[in-house]
């Protein structure tokens, strides 16, 4: 049930502060409690469905579902807290929000371990995770006289997230995908302290000490999926009949390499990697950041490369971007084409994804690479990406015309 | 102020809608038109029926799958049956005896393991509570749930070593139980089979040899007392089923995997329609595209070279093509890549394992004739002559393992598991695979059971 609470204040009519260039005012704040309904009908009950094709005649029914009686609502706290500032007969615009997510309680698929008979069911996951964050607009009219006018807007976001608690975390199995205090979004992994000189085989932080590479004892966190801040700077710049727009993206994040997840073949194995490999480990003494390549399944450089490597900070990094998402030039002809009745004509060349800055060693930046949904831990709150076609470069020069 | 005017609306909603929640009688909800939940599944025995059905159904709809290659290939790389023609690493991994816990044919065996014994659990449950199936019915699907479940278990125990021991649909408690002692697992193993073989009937439910019977029940009860090494009752139960008028061993070698063969026990009907003309998902892989071309899976030289000479089932049960002048074999135990209408089902269990299982039995407990009786027996099936009457204990073991080797090849991995429960498995795969160990009898314990299960540890050898 939402118990929702709304309250704002306008600075202007009060006069309070007093400053010539505070041209308008206000502070709002929202609190509220929501629950959710976007869920399926029925789904505390067992039931069970066709199990494909017949058998012996018979269609055959398999379990569909599990029993599930213990289903409630989930329950969404959120509070914001917002300050819109005007300067200079509203030139220039600033507004700065603050918001407080907690969730509890949350209905997701929740991970069953295989052994259950299940991977997943519908469930009200015990935990209480917080999405905070700072959101930044900025728009402002830098010249306006006739002619030239000249508008800036700037957006930023910086998400934060935390696990706040998880009541019998140790025992569930998200045991390895979280830690209480952590961002649910982290990732974790071995940590790649080379190649051994005298093997070529890739070595890592043994935390516990005892020689052995193992998830339970020598994980630590390597990185996280959620972006550290991204926004966008747009500018239009427009002279008479002539417009210009230029929008760029940026985006401050860490994502999986080329050589991340379970699918990812040993380094010789004839699968596209990075040219970086060509820097591999070969022979006695070689001091490299490129392990041994092999193929062979019994050799330790394929077993390390398939155990740990994939799964290490080796494979994870920077895909942090700033790119140039949109440039358009337009030219106004209207006044040409009024002789024809033709009320608005334009013409325009338009590039979309023109220039990207990164140092990111894997596909696109931008959907982190096909291997993003062998992220582990697989986030059950929705981060998971399906893989999909790179964002593409596009130039399209157009003709419009309204009657 | 637009923004404020909707806050005010939700505000007012609900304190409206606070009197109505808050009423005292829940609302009844009548169950769903379009979901079949488990109370209705077990109202009568047409549905009940189906519940069992389902399990086989899915064991062998696709290629690589529990009830086809996943249960016969795999082990068989491991051994020194057949391997893979070609290189790709999830195969590689069980042909070197080097699997990764990442291993996609370990997870899927484990995955698929798991639900069909939440499947048969489920079976059981509904069962227990119903009051509409009849008790015919009720003791025929109660006998194959239990089959099934103990059916699973028997090859989990036989690959992973201790797996959870799960009994029931209790999920919550089921996704974090630990490990069973492997011994206990086996125990549950056979009480299973055990009461499959009192549930179920001699008949078998359907006009085919596709759903388990009484001999089912019985001849994997005597297997399993093999393994454990309970001489008298894998002997006993053996006799139950050799004596069984249904089954016969077929003179013709080329008839015996063809569909309810009288040497059927259990066999898998083929129900895929999605690859047109498969009728066994093993002859769709092995049996090459054309009579004369090249096979994709070739049989160990060492696996060859095993048979005497004269073997009738060299002859009929494999076939050979030659390629940049070498003559290489592939098994042929199944003939047929596609056809239709379909002629060959996925043998599970045949009659010849139990002169097999007696003999070995008989072997142990001393009783030397009897157990040659039952050899030979299987040997002149194959056209050869009879065992020597002067072997002694060690030698007529041995002639039961080279038995086995020749009459079971390729099938649902009895040679891997003969060589692992012999202790011999290390010593005469060596020369084929140098890199084997101990450790690699065991398989790991899927990467992704054990993120999501603390309580799993993984086995020796494996990280």
């Amino acid at each position: 049930m939402p118990y929702p609470l709304s309250l704002y204040w306008g600075l202007n009519s009060y006069n309070f502060f007093n400053i010539p260039a505070l041209s308008f005012g206000k502070i709002r704040m929202s609190y509220g409690t929501t629950g959710n309904d976007q869920i399926g009908d029925y789904q505390y009950l067992d039931s069970w469905a066709s199990a494909g094709f017949p058998y012996g005649g018979v269609s055959g029914l398999a379990p569909a579902r599990v029993y599930n009686p213990d289903y409630g609502w989930e329950v969404n706290k959120k509070f914001e807290a917002a300050i819109d500032l005007g300067f200079m007969d509203d030139k220039l615009l600033i507004s700065a929000g603050y918001y407080n997510n907690r969730s509890s309680n949350q209905l997701v698929g929740y991970t069953l371990s295989s052994q259950s008979g299940f991977t997943e069911y519908t469930a009200n996951l015990p935990a209480k995770v917080q999405n905070s964050g700072v959101e930044i607009d900025i728009s402002s009219t830098n010249v306006n006289n006739g002619n030239f006018q000249w508008n800036t807007s700037f957006n930023m976001s910086i998400p934060k997230n935390k696990l706040l608690s998880y009541p019998g975390l140790e025992s569930s199995s998200d045991a390895a995908s979280y830690e209480v205090g952590q961002s649910i979004r982290m990732i974790k992994g071995y940590h790649f302290t080379g190649v051994d000189p005298a093997t070529g085989n890739p070595m890592f932080l043994d935390v516990n000490k005892d020689g052995f590479y193992t998830e339970d004892d020598d994980y630590i966190v390597i990185g996280q999926t959620m972006p550290k801040f991204f926004g966008g700077l747009s500018n239009t710049i427009s002279y008479k009949n002539l417009t210009l727009d230029i929008f760029f993206q940026f985006v401050k994040q860490e994502a999986p390499l080329l050589d991340y997840g379970p699918l990812v073949g040993t380094i010789g194995s004839r699968i596209n990697k990075t040219t970086d490999v060509l820097g591999y480990w070969n022979g006695y003494g070689e001091q490299t950041e490129i392990p041994r390549p092999t193929t062979t399944t019994t050799e330790d450089a394929y077993k390390l490369f398939r155990n740990q490597y994939r799964y290490s900070d080796a494979a994870w990094g920077d895909a942090s971007y700033i790119r140039l998402k949109n440039v358009a030039i337009s030219y106004d002809l209207s006044k040409l084409t009024q002789a024809w009745k033709m009320q608005g004509t334009t013409i325009y060349v338009q590039g979309e994804n023109l220039v990207t800055f990164t140092k990111y060693k894997g596909l696109d930046p931008e959907i982190n690479g096909f291997d993003r949904r062998f992220v582990y831990p697989i986030n059950p709150f929705g981060s998971v990406k399906s893989p999909k076609l790179p964002v593409l470069r596009t130039l399209t020069i157009g003709l419009k015309f309204s009657l | 102020m637009q923004h404020n005017n909707k806050y005010f609306a939700f505000l007012l909603i609900s304190f409206i809608a606070i009197p109505f929640f808050g009423c005292k009688k829940y609302v009844e909800i009548p169950p769903p038109e379009n979901q079949l939940v488990t109370e209705n599944a077990f109202s009568d025995d047409r549905t009940a029926d189906a519940t069992m059905a389902g399990v086989y159904s899915i064991m062998n709809a696709y290629n690589y799958q529990f009830g086809n290659v996943l249960s016969s290939f795999m082990p068989a790389f491991g051994a020194d049956e057949f391997h893979y023609a070609f290189s790709t690493s999830s195969f590689d991994e069980f042909k070197n005896n080097s699997l990764t816990p990442d291993n996609s044919y370990i997870r899927s065996f484990w995955e698929s393991s798991y639900s069909f014994i939440y499947h048969a659990n489920a079976v059981i449950e509904g069962l227990q509570k119903s009051t509409g199936v009849s008790e015919a019915m009720k003791n025929q699907l109660m006998g194959e749930a239990k089959f099934v479940r103990g059916f699973c278990y028997f090859y989990l125990a036989n690959r992973f070593g201790d797996v959870p021991l799960i009994l029931n649909t209790d999920y919550k408690v089921n996704t974090s139980m630990p490990r069973t002692e492997k011994a206990k697992v086996m125990d549950a193993v056979v009480a299973d089979f055990s009461d499959a073989q009192t549930l179920l009937s001699d008949n078998y439910i359907s006009t085919e040899r596709i759903r388990p019977n009484k001999a089912a029940a019985t001849t994997m009860l005597a297997r399993t007392y093999l393994f454990l090494g309970k001489w008298n009752e894998a002997a006993t139960e053996a006799t139950k089923v050799i004596n069984n008028p249904k089954y016969h061993l077929l003179d013709n070698l080329n008839n015996v995997f063809l569909k309810n063969s009288e040497e059927a026990i259990w066999q898998l009907q083929s129900v895929n329609k999605s690859t047109a003309g498969v009728n066994t998902w093993e002859g769709f892989n092995l049996v090459p595209f054309s009579p004369t071309g090249r096979a994709y899976y070739n049989l160990y030289n060492e696996l060859v070279n095993a048979f005497e000479p004269g073997d009738a089932r060299f002859a009929n049960w494999t076939k050979s093509y030659v390629t940049g002048g070498k003559t290489y074999y592939f098994p042929y135990k199944y003939k047929i890549r596609t056809a239709t209408p379909v002629q060959e089902y996925t043998m599970v269990i045949r009659f010849a394992e139990l002169y097999l299982i007696r003999a070995e039995a008989l072997t142990q407990q001393n009783k030397l004739d009897e157990a040659r009786a039952d050899l030979d027996v299987i040997r002149e099936r194959a056209e050869l002559s009879d065992l020597a009457v002067d072997l002694n204990k060690d030698q007529i073991l041995a002639a039961v393992a080279q038995e086995r080797r020749v009459e079971l090849f390729a099938e649902w991995g009895h040679r891997w598991f003969d060589l692992i429960r012999t202790g011999k498995a290390v010593e005469v795969l060596k020369p084929i695979k140098p890199d084997i160990t101990v450790n690699d009898l065991v398989y790991p314990i899927p990467r992704s059971a054990m993120r999501t299960n603390p309580a799993l540890t993984q086995n020796e050898g494996y990280n």
